[in-house]
């Protein structure tokens, strides 16, 4: 599916973070060329990408912290870079690295920046300080980095945000609290309609919660699927070494390739949904098995220029 | 109950300390006194001789103030009744040992008047540093209690901020509201840090010295204007920049609460906060400068150098300011450099070498004029760079978005 496909024919109000055709060069590299994703309403958003990726970029275009060189990015129906208060009320935002107010203690700063939003919820404030075992006379520069992280999805949390950006939320986290976290997370989207995008290297946290996945590679986008579809419509077929031999030509709905160093090959296959598997599955010597998503990720992103059979 | 047992051995702990403290005291200004009663009939040292009572008493009466305000501390976690009477006799205590006697001793020795009220003095800056220190470590155990009253936030009560206080909190401290009394003890302790040394040099200047105090005074006094300043411009530009490098989550916040108004307001804001106290500090410390030289009846042209070292300060941080502003970096390195750079000057301005109009030969003058020539070559390429990158900087749809490349 195509990001900007996804708003043709719907409605944009039905889509709270729009990005169009965003290019971004820092110095001479190009950090991302020609993104465009539209993400639906209650959806939680997963984007996937390797070191360098651009994720983190990215998600500072949508939020209206970094100038694209080209294209636009409309949050909550509002140009980015431009937002009113009225849309900086509806967005949560969580950076990599929190380190915001950090000569305040917890509760202080909790409490300063809760003025500013009218829907703060104080009870879900002290109950998740209590639940996470954080004190609250605590400096913030005295949290270890995994607290200062739980801090700031408090923080966020407690805004009762529309639509949540979390770039890279449970890197600090230990496995309980992302367990948590992630509970939290889906219980907001089933329950509140919130929307959520989020950054992560965790993949398998993407497949507990995520509802799409994107992959960033390099700067381009790799793939914007729906989580459901990704079973149906992406698949890995190995091949004998005597199959292989007789395989020169590209498949159709082929994205990528790789030789195996028995001579066999692995292909990563695409198609659209009910749409047949190219005929050189059903060869003797071929097999076609389900894809996780890591191993889609891995397949995709793991060599230079990963992904160019797609473009 | 354990927490009682323990604070009542800390207490016996302390008042033992305490107790040898007073023995000390009493042993060293017997010394003391000896000494002082020698130098002063000696012409030209008794001034020293003063000096060094003075320095006695102020740590004399910082290490009584600091023992027994512990002592006092641990009565009031006790909860023992009678605190009051407690505490009176100890401010008593403290008075006797700290003032009286030593001036007494002095009185009795046939010291001067001026020498007896130094002593005094002497003691209400060992004390007051004390004080300082024990309100320095309790915060340290209590991070909640100055932070809470420096954030003018209470659990239970959500206070809806203005924007000016948003901005001051996410500069942080000197910036952060906080409480009268803890700006009450900032003033102080800037006034100790100017006033002492120019007061003592004042009182001391004129007596004959060995040159050595002469020079140790006017040491005291630079010092106490670096000190100043870096308090006073230097902290605060420091906060500036540390809020807009790479690792502060600041601009992100700013960027992002609601209520702050448009971006054009926030800019305006964020500048008028954390330039109008270094300037005003800057301005509180030139016209402490000023009235300094009049009262020593230095020359004339000091004056001018005066108001030129301060211009100079403010004009070598404005491209490290502007530059930041632009293009955000590590900031840990810039603000010890500012400080630094910011003092290159201060020794010609308050020595002679750079006294343009005692030029009197023609190599001389030459010499003046490629100075004056290269002085102005910096001062474009500053101005310019910092145009060119205020320029670019204001440029930005919003002061905390980063640009296109």
């Amino acid at each position: 599916m195509n990001a900007v496909s996804a708003t043709d024919g719907n409605d944009v109000h039905d889509f709270p973070a729009i990005c169009r055709s965003i290019r971004k060069r820092f110095g001479g590299r190009t950090v991302l060329n020609d993104v465009s994703i539209a993400i639906p309403k209650g959806a939680v958003f997963g984007l996937v990408g390797r070191n360098g990726a651009g994720k983190t970029t990215l998600m500072r275009i949508l939020v209206g912290l970094l100038m694209p060189d080209c294209g636009s990015a409309i949050i909550l129906d509002e140009p980015a870079l431009q937002m009113t208060d009225a849309a900086k009320t509806r967005l949560g935002y969580v950076p990599q690295s929190p380190e915001t107010l950090s000569w305040m203690t917890v509760e202080n700063m909790l409490q300063f920046v809760g003025g500013f939003y009218p829907r703060w919820d104080s009870e879900y404030m002290w109950n998740s300080l209590m639940r996470w075992n954080i004190t609250p006379s605590q400096r913030l520069s005295k949290l270890s980095p995994g607290e200062r992280q739980r801090v700031a999805l408090i923080r966020v949390l407690a805004t009762c945000p529309e639509l949540l950006i979390l770039d890279e939320p449970a890197s600090a986290l230990d496995p309980v609290a992302r367990r948590d976290f992630l509970r939290e997370i889906a219980l907001r989207a089933g329950e509140a309609g919130m929307t959520v995008l989020f950054s992560t290297h965790i993949v398998t946290d993407l497949e507990r919660v995520a509802s799409h996945v994107c992959f960033l590679h390099e700067g381009k986008l790799l793939l914007n699927t729906g989580m459901d579809d990704l079973k149906d419509t992406h698949a890995r077929l190995s091949l004998s070494r005597e199959a292989a031999a007789g395989l020169s030509e590209r498949l159709p709905g082929e994205i990528a390739r790789r030789r195996r160093p028995d001579g066999g090959m692995s292909i990563v296959l695409t198609r659209q949904a009910l749409a047949p598997w190219p005929s050189a599955a059903l060869t003797s010597g071929a097999t076609l098995e389900p894809m996780n998503l890591e191993d889609l990720f891995i397949e995709l992103t793991d060599h230079p220029g990963a992904g160019w059979f797609r473009r | 109950m354990m927490g009682r047992v323990r604070i009542a051995g800390q207490m016996i702990y302390r008042t033992q300390i305490l107790m040898m403290v007073l023995v000390l005291i009493v042993a060293a200004w017997m010394a003391a006194g000896e000494i002082y009663e020698a130098a002063i009939q000696i012409p030209g040292h008794g001034e020293s001789a003063a000096l060094v009572l003075v320095g006695l008493n102020v740590l004399c009466s910082w290490l009584l103030v600091f023992n027994l305000a512990a002592v006092l501390h641990d009565v009031r976690e006790l909860r023992l009744p009678q605190q009051r009477q407690l505490l009176s006799v100890g401010g008593i205590l403290i008075f006797v040992f700290v003032v009286v006697l030593p001036c007494a001793l002095v009185w009795s020795l046939n010291g001067a008047a001026r020498d007896v009220f130094m002593i005094a003095v002497g003691a209400a800056f060992g004390s007051a540093g004390a004080a300082l220190w024990r309100r320095r470590l309790r915060a340290r155990s209590a991070p909640a209690e100055w932070a809470a009253v420096a954030a003018g936030v209470h659990s239970g009560q959500v206070q809806i901020p203005s924007p000016w206080r948003a901005v001051r909190v996410a500069l942080g401290p000197p910036f952060a509201p906080t409480s009268w009394q803890r700006r009450a003890v900032q003033a102080a302790l800037l006034c100790v840090m100017i006033a002492s040394a120019p007061i003592l040099t004042l009182l001391y200047e004129r007596s004959p010295n060995p040159p050595i105090v002469t020079w140790l005074l006017y040491t005291g006094e630079f010092l106490g204007f670096l000190v100043a300043i870096s308090f006073c411009w230097a902290w605060p530009v420091s906060r500036l920049l540390a809020i807009l490098s790479p690792q502060s989550g600041a601009p992100t916040e700013l960027a992002l609460l609601p209520g702050l108004g448009s971006a054009t307001q926030q800019l305006r804001r964020l500048l008028l906060v954390a330039l109008g106290l270094p300037f005003a500090g800057l301005m509180l410390l030139l016209v402490a400068a000023l009235v300094l030289a009049s009262l020593q009846h230095t020359q004339h042209g000091i004056y001018l150098k005066l108001i030129l070292e301060f211009l100079v300060i403010p004009l070598i941080t404005l491209p490290f300011l502007a530059g930041q502003l632009n293009q955000p970096q590590k900031a840990g390195a810039w603000s010890g450099l500012i400080l630094i750079s910011s003092q290159t000057w201060t020794v010609l301005v308050w020595s002679s070498i750079w006294n343009l109009g005692t030029v009197r030969t023609a190599a001389g003058h030459q010499l003046a004029m490629l100075a004056g020539g290269l002085v102005l070559i910096v001062v474009i390429l500053i101005v310019g760079f910092s145009t060119y990158s205020l320029r670019k900087f204001l440029r930005r749809p919003h002061p905390f978005v980063e640009g296109a490349s």
